[in-house]
């Protein structure tokens, strides 16, 4: 079932249009990412997602419904969690929460805070003012807070930044078990490719305020020709030099660490090649391209686009 | 208009209160040291036979009737700088809540401060002075209306300059009751002001408030024109300053809650 | 010396940074000297006193109150709590000026600016509305009232380096500061002159630094005050008293602070 679409959103502020017409739609149950550089307009789409910052055009249906017109109704059912926005920090986390809890129609407010405490490991912090907490137990209590009302949408705005890795994949872990138990739909956006990679169904990739990208992790990598080809040089270091300098290949040396960028299907041959200079290397490895090499190839067009605009 | 929603916002506030000294205090201690001050004051005056004995009460009166409008619009203000301050704008708003919620709540959240700041310092004016504000009759009750619709006006505009504007004129929510307030005649009759000052408290609602409450005191009844027409005055004002703090609104939710600073 | 006039110039422009709460503060200060302004007027203008002060009086103590809050009491260095508890001082401590002598030169703009708005404001006031003020013409009274306030602005510096310096033992500054803010504001003749009060409450108040700050400084400009030598002598012991307590704290504080990241 269609949850959420999105129909040529755009944006456009002081003449300068940020969001160009975004078209997508989610599943019931579907991890959607989000990803782009910097400036792409992916907190630009959240906001308006959450109905915190008016589209300039565009439509934006939840649940079958008009965002603009059902607002109310449609966030009753949705949540967030963001590294932009705070809570109160002389309250306390339990006051927090509770106040929270009060903007929602929730039938046991009280079961619901226990349940909270206990799900999010808050025991220790829960009495605590969120000033005396450290940036990782914000996060789990902005991530806790997004969980109140037990939301069937929930936007998750680098949900694991902070957090140190045994309770990040704690949080991984919940938020998986969520979709897998209740169906929950997810919209994520991280800078953690390994992680949206794993949790992801399908990612959308902006670049520019539009969809340059929309597909699985593993697909999207697919579009990446490119692997890595990594190993420790021991003998006839010159020849290797030569070879990758016939082919004309990236290539990156530490010492004597080799980590060369080539076309999948010019791996086999250039393996023959050094064999045959007689080159001798140990510890090789071939790291296929997964999803972060097809951000970086993304963001580095960025880059270039924006560096050849500031020259010209 | 969902009530559970409303008392969400208000518990936020409520929290709040309880946990910050200051804004505990400043419902307490400013009434009592204006109220020691001017009543130390007025009864030595009195004492000496140089002012008639309604002095004490009519200044304590003005100090304790001046709570209303200050609590009213300094609530609404601080409240949304508050959550400006600690980038909470977007956990309130971000969520079914209307609006129109916000706005009751923080109206609400006046009243109750008001109130118990209000019964605070007419103790205190009984205990020390034998000042019983509560002489001037059921008309308190309605005076209080509009005495804290009034704050609520300013409350309102100053809200839609910080929406608008930012924390950059954050400063507004200490001096607008304090720019109006000598045109209100809280401590003094009108007519001690110069006349182009009269002209314009003949148009701030709650100077018909004080004048009245003078003329209770000095054996009067209070004139209809200490409801009515402030009354009026005060709804036109309320009306222009939601709609302007509506619009506010508007224009933040079009630049992005995030973007407000 | 440049190095102090650099620092002083800079302390200004960061007061002009925030300009527009800065003016809309200004503002207020002006309709807030209005209340009491009126509310003597209309008690006192038709003649009569209180305490022995005229309206004349009163106003002048008005003014002189206003006027001096601003010079004795505009001050960066009650910034000093929190430039601790953020590591903040680590950057003047690293510079090649007396800490103290830093936050002194601040709180002479910061005075500096005050005074400056202070004389559009003051003239201001008394074109439209004509209070009658009383202007000390004898020199010899003016120089006692300057060195009174000279004492004024260093026991209020050495006050705010003191509560300041609470900081380097607890995050929470707030209260002390409070409290003082409290105390300040009545016992400094802020409000209202201490001779108002009972003798036994103005004996108590003369004991402590505060009423030297604003009220003594204003009765020796008024030429109202019969103990005023003895008054400047206990403000200069007062000086030398907290400039005692203020180093002795600082030096204590200064060797267990800490700060990161910069």
């Amino acid at each position: 079932m269609t949850i959420l679409e999105v129909k040529n959103l755009k944006k456009t502020f002081k003449k300068s249009e940020i969001i160009k017409g975004l078209t997508f739609d989610m599943q019931e149950g579907e991890i959607l990412g989000i990803l782009g550089p910097n400036g792409a307009g992916k907190t630009t789409t959240l906001q308006m997602l959450l109905g915190i910052l008016t589209p300039t055009s565009g439509t934006i249906k939840v649940f079958d419904k008009d965002l603009a017109t059902h607002k109310s109704e449609i966030l009753e059912k949705m949540n967030f969690s963001s590294t932009y926005v705070d809570m109160p920090w002389r309250l306390t986390v339990k006051e927090n929460l509770e106040w929270s809890s009060w903007l929602y129609e929730i039938p046991d407010r009280r079961k619901r805070l226990n349940q909270i405490k206990e799900l999010f490991l808050l025991e220790k912090q829960w009495n605590q003012p969120v000033s005396a907490l450290s940036a990782g137990q914000k996060t789990r209590v902005n991530l806790a807070r997004s969980m109140i009302n037990f939301p069937s949408i929930l936007l998750l705005d680098e949900p694991t930044a902070s957090l140190d890795p045994e309770v990040a994949t704690y949080i991984r872990e919940f938020f998986a078990n969520q979709r897998k138990t209740y169906n929950k739909s997810i919209i994520l956006t991280s800078h953690n490719m390994s992680e949206v990679e794993s949790l992801c169904d399908r990612v959308l990739i902006l670049k520019d305020g539009m969809i340059v990208g929309n597909d699985t992790p593993a697909n999207l990598a697919k579009k990446i020709e490119y692997s890595h080809l990594r190993l420790r040089v021991t003998k006839n270091v010159a020849e290797l030099d030569k070879l990758i300098s016939l082919r004309k290949l990236e290539s990156v040396q530490e010492d004597k660490q080799y980590t060369i960028t080539i076309k999948e299907t010019l791996l086999p041959l250039f393996l023959y090649e050094i064999t045959k200079k007689n080159v001798g290397y140990t510890e090789i490895s071939i790291d296929k391209p997964n999803l972060e090499d097809y951000f970086m190839k993304i963001a580095k067009s960025t880059v270039e686009t924006k560096s050849r605009g500031d020259m010209s | 208009m969902k009530l559970h929603r409303i008392w969400g916002i208000f518990l936020r506030y409520f929290y709040n209160l309880i946990h910050t000294y200051d804004r505990l205090t400043d419902m307490f201690f400013w009434p009592f040291i204006d109220l020691l001050l001017w009543g130390l004051t007025s009864s030595y005056l009195v004492s000496t036979g140089s002012t008639s004995n309604t002095l004490v009460l009519a200044l304590l009166g003005g100090i304790m009737l001046w709570i209303f409008p200050w609590r009213g619009q300094y609530e609404i203000t601080v409240s949304l700088l508050e959550d400006l301050w600690n980038r909470n704008l977007v956990n309130l708003f971000a969520t079914p809540i209307l609006f129109s919620e916000w706005v009751v709540s923080v109206m609400f959240i006046g009243i109750f401060k008001s109130i118990i700041s209000f019964a605070f310092a007419s103790v205190i004016a009984v205990v020390l002075y034998a000042a019983n504000i509560y002489t001037l009759g059921i008309i308190l009750l309605p005076w209080a209306g509009l005495l804290i619709m009034f704050g609520w006006v300013f409350g309102f505009f100053i809200a839609s300059l910080i929406m608008r504007y930012g924390t950059k004129i954050q400063t507004l929510a200490w001096m607008s009751m304090a720019i109006v307030s000598p045109f209100a005649g809280v401590f003094y009759p009108i007519s001690v002001l110069p006349s182009w000052a009269q002209t314009i408290a003949h148009y701030v609602p709650v100077s018909y408030v004080f004048e009245g409450m003078r003329s209770i005191i000095a054996g009067q009844p209070a004139p209809l024109s200490a409801l009515f027409w402030p009354l009026i005055l005060c709804l036109i004002y309320l009306m222009l300053s939601l709609y302007f703090l509506y619009g506010s609104y508007s224009a933040i939710l079009k630049r992005g809650l995030i973007s407000v600073e | 010396m440049q190095k102090y006039l650099s620092l002083f110039s800079i302390t200004l422009q960061e007061i002009f940074t925030y300009r527009l709460n800065m003016l809309m503060w200004r503002v207020r200060q002006v309709f807030v000297f209005l209340i009491p302004f009126f509310i003597w007027k209309s008690v006192l203008g038709g003649g009569g006193d209180i305490y022995g002060y005229s309206f004349a009086a009163i106003m002048t103590y008005l003014f002189g109150t206003t006027v001096l809050r601003s010079l004795v009491m505009g001050s960066r260095t009650i910034d000093l709590g929190w430039m601790i508890n953020t590591g903040a001082l680590t950057v003047p401590l690293m510079r090649p000026i007396n800490i103290f002598s830093f936050f002194f030169i601040r709180d002479l703009a910061d005075k500096l600016f005050n005074l400056g708005f202070m004389f559009l404001e003051l003239p201001l006031i008394y074109f439209i509305f004509h209070p009658p003020v009383f202007i000390q013409s004898n020199p010899i009274v003016l120089l006692y009232a300057v060195s009174s306030t000279l004492f004024a602005i260093l026991i209020y510096f050495y006050i705010n380096i003191i509560f300041g310096s609470f900081a380097f033992w607890t995050r929470d500054i707030w209260a002390p500061r409070f409290m003082l803010m409290v105390v300040m504001e009545f016992a400094t003749g802020a409000m209202f002159p201490l001779d108002m009060l009972p003798v036994v409450w103005q004996k108590i108040m003369l004991a402590l630094p505060f009423p030297y700050l604003l009220y003594v400084p204003l009765k020796i400009y008024l030429g109202t005050d019969p103990l005023w030598l003895n008054h400047l002598l206990i403000g200069l012991v007062w000086v030398i008293i907290l400039w005692f307590i203020a180093t002795k704290v600082w030096a204590r504080g200064i060797s267990s602070y800490e700060s990161e990241g910069r």
